[in-house]
């Protein structure tokens, strides 16, 4: 059915006399009558996820904007969406994320005391101005992913698209932040290496929101979320500690999601645990050469150690708890999404060497 | 090594922190959080467990207690002494330095180590770093008063 898209001149001159149609105060087919409570914080998603305003489809009956739990007319447009199951992109915890990350955002330009920024010793200094440019450039990627899917992200899972709409403003906030930090205490930035962009490049042209969100929210973010532990440990200043702290709640709710994601998504269909395994197989070949990049490891060994000839001294000693820390919690976590990767890692044995479940008998087999 | 089992001997030492932190507007600054996080304090065979549950804006703490029937989310256990450094440290520099905040001595589990029954938990711990850090701050700040 198409709809007559001209202005019904008929109907605005009945309008001006005063008869109105009504037809939508009169007969409109959705629930009425509803009442959420607020709770203690005010009114949340959770909230209203009541009656029939709270029964999220299985699978979208139709590919329109209108809001779920609507009436909608017929002949409403098909505008185009490909994610129309409900497994796709949900999660159980994305109503809280979502009021979590509105609870919780803050300011790149104000929460920070960038005034208390003192002068470091050069090479510190560079160190972290290198690692301001890698998290710059990698957190944007978590922006352009989400932003890249969720036009295609039907209107029926609308309380995910708004998480994701909170995500892409976290990253902005962190690539803002680490560019700033960049430029803020006389240094600049540094090295944007192509295998970085490699892993960036595999995460932007995955073939599936399952594929880039596996790629992305579980191993990149997870990854990305021990990093800025590991910062705000190495931080050379409160003013960096403040910046990785902050950071460092933004990405937990990510990697939040992506794990109950995946766990939402293999409990709907456990036969794509296969391709869960192909897809974090091939990001984890990629991370492996990112792990033996100069500058990952050397600007992180040098914070660490405290200066250049410290850190060669140690060699890269004082990344042995990172890495650990970095396999250790994403083994957990595929294990508690129901994808137990411990047997076959693809990340240097370096890295997963002494990491409970992940033992050398284990990979082997 | 009895000092931190003294420090933490009551709920009240948390509660008089947290009013610290939320007079401060330290709390509310950081926004709502949701975490059940459980504190062990381990001293040769003597132990004591508080809870500290962050839920919207309200922060309380209760204990001693067991661990069992606070049914905590993610635990942060030290020994006494690590306590006792940590918070004689925030003392002396008002909040947390570099090398003692929640985070920097639980990131190698050791010497203040994360369990939690699923890694959702420790995430979560991760989630709320914040508000956690600002209520130990001011557990320090009391302390010195």
């Amino acid at each position: 059915m198409t709809i007559d898209m001209e202005m019904d001149l008929e109907y605005l001159e009945r309008a001006q006399r005063g008869e109105f149609d009504l037809g939508w105060l009169r007969s409109t087919n959705s629930e009425w009558g509803v009442r959420a409570t607020p709770s203690k914080t005010g009114l949340t998603l959770r909230d209203i996820s009541i009656g029939s305003y709270g029964l999220i489809p299985e699978h979208a009956p139709r590919r329109s904007m209108a809001p779920r739990g609507s009436d909608v007319e017929v002949g409403v447009p098909d505008l185009g969406y490909t994610i129309n199951d409900r497994a796709e992109v949900w999660s159980d915890n994305v109503m809280d994320l979502y009021e979590e990350a509105v609870a919780r955002q803050w300011s790149a330009t104000r929460d920070i005391a960038w005034n208390d920024l003192r002068p470091l010793d050069p090479d510190v200094e560079h160190a972290m101005c290198q690692l301001a440019t890698v998290l710059s450039e990698v957190e944007m990627v978590a922006a352009d992913f989400p932003a890249k899917w969720l036009w295609q992200i039907n209107q029926d899972f609308v309380e995910a698209k708004m998480f994701l709409c909170t995500q892409v403003m976290d990253e902005a906030r962190h690539a803002e932040v680490f560019r700033k930090r960049a430029l803020a205490n006389g240094g600049g930035l540094g090295k944007a290496t192509a295998v970085i962009e490699r892993f960036l490049q595999l995460i932007l042209d995955a073939k599936s929101y399952d594929e880039g969100s596996a790629l992305m929210h579980l191993l990149g973010e997870g990854i990305v979320l021990s990093l800025f532990r590991a910062g705000e440990a190495l931080a050379p200043s409160p003013v960096e500690q403040q910046i990785f702290r902050l950071c460092m709640q933004d990405e937990a709710r990510h990697v939040a999601y992506g794990t109950m994601h995946l766990k939402y998504r293999l409990a709907a269909d456990p036969s794509m645990a296969s391709d869960f395994h192909a897809y974090l197989d091939k990001g984890e070949e990629i991370m492996t050469m990112i792990f033996s990049t100069p500058e990952i490891v050397e600007p992180t060994s040098i914070l660490a150690a405290g200066s250049v000839e410290a850190a060669m001294a140690l060699g890269t000693g004082a990344g042995d708890i990172l890495r650990k820390q970095i396999v250790g919690d994403y083994l957990k976590r595929c294990r508690h999404a129901g994808l137990d990767r411990a047997g076959r890692l693809k990340l240097p044995e370096a890295m997963w060497l002494d990491v409970p479940g992940a033992t050398l008998e284990a990979v082997a087999s | 090594m009895k000092t931190a089992i003294r420090a933490f001997s009551s709920h009240e030492v948390f509660d008089q922190a947290i009013a610290v932190a939320e007079a401060a507007g330290t709390l509310a600054g950081l926004g709502a959080a949701d975490l059940r996080l459980g504190i062990e304090v381990l001293d040769g065979e003597d132990k004591n467990f508080f809870g500290i549950t962050f839920v919207d804006d309200e922060v309380t703490a209760i204990g001693p207690v067991s661990e069992d029937w606070y049914r905590p989310e993610v635990v942060l256990s030290a020994t006494a002494s690590t306590w006792e450094e940590m918070v004689e440290v925030i003392r002396v520099n008002g909040r947390a330095d570099l090398g003692h905040t929640i985070n920097t001595l639980s990131l190698a589990n050791t010497p203040v180590s994360v369990r939690g029954d699923d890694p959702m938990g420790e995430d979560k711990l991760y989630r709320f770093m914040g508000s956690v850090q600002a209520v130990f701050d001011a557990l320090g700040q009391k302390s010195a008063a």
